[in-house]
């Protein structure tokens, strides 16, 4: 007897589901290919909501109507999933060997190879997995239990934040500011538009916080740092280099220090730059010397300990920086609000981020680089990551069901 | 002595799994392994306190540092599963392995830098990392099974469920880990997900995983869920060592990683 299962005789398992997940893949490949400069326009509010919930509605009276059907059957199987993955595995793939949103020419182009978010195969395996996601917890929904409740909670938590990602990408807002302290900024624009805010916003003190710069010593003939711990120096404390037959110790410390005529202040100057003094030892000689890193006002000290080697102090790398920031509404009501790197501000939807500032000028930056986004379906996504931190904390309490 | 020298504890710890692992052989006794791999397990937790307090800051930076931890928690999970299942070859091979990861920290010392940039200045900071190393430690777990499972002849079933159990926890750390740096990435980037270059391997290392989970029941005790497992672990390695190679990563975010 021949009880071997024909092809697109049901149930259908993976041959099926690769050939006709794999046939929608390729032909929207070639879409992309024959429209070459068109990429997907994400849908942005009320659209997108209309055609969540149409998929929605559809979806759910397919279920309803047919959920005895083998179609459905395979449309909750997991040899779809497999496969949706699978493809899904490939794109992403594509998107972490070529650099994304870069300007590519010939078939990498033609394919969206470098946009791969927007192209027409990815929608196609957000739709499956849309599919896939909603059919099968619609079918776990009706027994209970805590393995199903854990099922559920993961697979319900990913279907929400892909439906965020992919619908909801239209409708986030992002924008760059930079602000200064003599004008009020009430609006932003972008590649793609402009807005206007309900608020303004004045930078009025920026604040940066520098960790005591590094003394190091440098090979002239390479131009490279001599590196390993006992080469360089932090400067904030007794720290000592041994190098040949060299002994370089830190004396004293400068977080602003010119040099004028050669000789050096400590003064809190504009463009004052940290400075150290050191001391350089030798079987039978002593020397002092001074390096800084320099500021925009003022050129690098550096200090030659022989014909091969040069001791430099390297740039400081920031701790902090802060900007204070004057909020005006338009009921002309005032707030001061206070943002740094991690720790955003919320006004009227918008998060405001520090991002950049004028590094050239460094803590006299007069201007601060701050970044507005808004993104309506936020709480969503938190709603479906929380979902997943609990689905997570279910896979490995509960492990592997046993078969 | 210099206590903060990585060396010293580096290599007791080596030579306390050797002398334990070689008594536990010859006597057949476990107790012996077990003792020694606490042991080892114990000096590297110390050195790791030591360094915490020295750099001032979370020791969770630089590449190093994660292999410092994954030293750490492949030689603990090593203990733990074989008082568990009393695998001889399985603490072995976890304790090779955490030797690999000790090896390359001593021939490669670092330059330890305190410093800790605005971006990392935060609470998500410590827990992204450490659930990253559980999860990549109980992976590299299921990756020595899966290669050991690959040479035998008989009872692959009994290699093929084991593997897939330490998946499972694994796997649910490595979510955690990714759901985290969402968390993280919306307060310092402003989006909870960008498709950076690392995003975008950690999410190709989920998605190898998810693929061995729904597969697996399929293809029950087929070699190829062992095949799969070592794909997903090496691909698991380029997410953690080799996105700075790949010409995608050139304008990555995730620098200070590297």
């Amino acid at each position: 007897m021949n009880n071997k299962k024909q092809i697109w005789q049901f149930p259908w398992q993976f041959k099926e589901s690769l050939i006709i997940l794999s046939t929608a893949i390729i032909i929207s490949f070639i879409l992309d290919y024959f429209a070459k400069n068109s990429t997907v326009i994400k849908p942005v509010f009320p659209y997108n909501i209309y055609i969540i919930l149409t998929i929605f509605i559809f979806e759910t009276l397919i279920y309803i109507f047919f959920k005895k059907t083998n179609f459905i059957k395979w449309l909750q199987s997991s040899f779809l999933a497999i496969s949706t993955i699978a493809w899904l595995f490939i794109l992403v793939i594509i998107m972490g060997i070529f650099e994304q949103n870069s300007q590519k020419e010939g078939l990498i182009h033609d394919l969206h190879l470098n946009n791969i978010v927007y192209s027409k195969p990815f929608i196609i395996i957000e739709l499956a997995l849309f599919t896939n996601l909603l059919i099968v917890i619609y079918s776990k929904i009706s027994e209970f239990s805590i393995r199903n409740f854990s099922f559920i909670i993961n697979h319900l938590g990913i279907l929400i934040i892909i439906i965020s990602l992919s619908f909801g990408a239209g409708d986030i807002e992002k924008y760059t500011i930079q602000i200064d302290k003599q004008n009020y900024i009430w609006g932003a624009s972008n590649k793609e538009k402009t807005t206007e805010l309900a608020f303004a916003l004045k930078l009025k003190d920026f604040h940066i916080e520098m960790f005591p710069a590094k003394i190091a010593i440098v090979e002239n003939k390479t131009d490279n740092i001599i590196d390993g711990n006992s080469n360089i120096i932090s400067a904030n404390k007794d720290s000592v280099i041994k190098f040949n037959e060299y002994k370089i110790s830190l004396q004293k410390y400068y977080n602003n220090g010119v040099f004028i005529n050669n000789n050096f202040y400590s003064v809190n100057d504009q463009g004052a730059a940290p400075t150290a003094m050191l001391s350089i030892e030798t079987n039978n000689t002593i020397d002092t010397c001074y390096v800084s890193c320099g500021s925009y006002m003022y050129p690098s000290k550096f200090y030659s300990i022989n014909s091969d080697y040069t001791l430099v102090m390297l740039e400081p790398e920031p701790k902090l920086f802060k900007s204070d920031i004057k909020v005006t509404y338009k009921n002309s009501k005032t707030e001061n609000i206070s943002i740094e790197v991690n720790k955003p501000v919320n006004i009227y939807g918008w998060d405001i981020y520090q991002t950049d500032y004028n590094k050239d000028m460094g803590r006299w930056s007069e201007y601060s680089v701050i970044e507005i986004v808004k993104d309506p379906w936020l709480n969503i996504v938190y709603i479906g990551i929380f979902m997943m931190i609990i689905g997570a904390i279910g896979i490995i309490f509960l492990g592997k069901k046993s078969n | 002595m210099d206590l903060f020298d990585f060396k010293i504890f580096g290599y007791t710890a080596i030579i306390v799994w050797l002398i334990g692992i070689t008594f536990g052989y010859l006597k057949n006794s476990n107790k012996t392994i077990l003792i020694s791999g606490f042991l080892g397990n114990f000096i590297i937790g110390i050195f790791i306190i030591i360094y915490w307090i020295y750099i001032d800051r979370p020791p969770f930076r630089t590449l190093a540092e994660t292999r410092l931890w994954y030293a750490f928690f492949l030689a603990f999970i090593g203990n733990i599963l074989f008082i568990k299942w009393k695998l001889k070859w399985f603490i072995i091979y976890s304790f090779i392995l955490s030797t690999v990861f000790i090896f390359i920290n001593i021939l490669n010392p670092e330059t330890y830098n305190k410093s800790l940039m605005p971006a990392l200045q935060s609470i998500w900071f410590i827990p992204h990392v450490i659930v990253y190393m559980i999860a990549y430690a109980f992976l590299a777990a299921s990756f020595i099974i899966a290669i050991r499972g690959i040479f035998t002849k008989n009872a692959i079933d009994k290699y093929i469920i084991m593997a897939s159990n330490i998946v499972y926890i694994g796997f649910g750390f490595l979510t955690l880990g990714l759901l985290f740096g969402a968390l993280w990435a919306k307060k310092a980037w402003g989006h909870y997900w960008t498709w950076d270059p690392k995003e975008t391997w950690a999410f190709i290392t989920w998605i190898a995983y998810l693929i061995f989970i729904h597969l697996q029941p399929k293809l029950k005790t087929k070699k190829t869920n062992l095949h799969i497992l070592i794909i997903a672990f090496l691909l698991l390695i380029i997410c953690w060592f080799g996105v700075q190679y790949l010409p995608s990563a050139q304008n990555s975010i995730h620098t200070y990683a590297y």
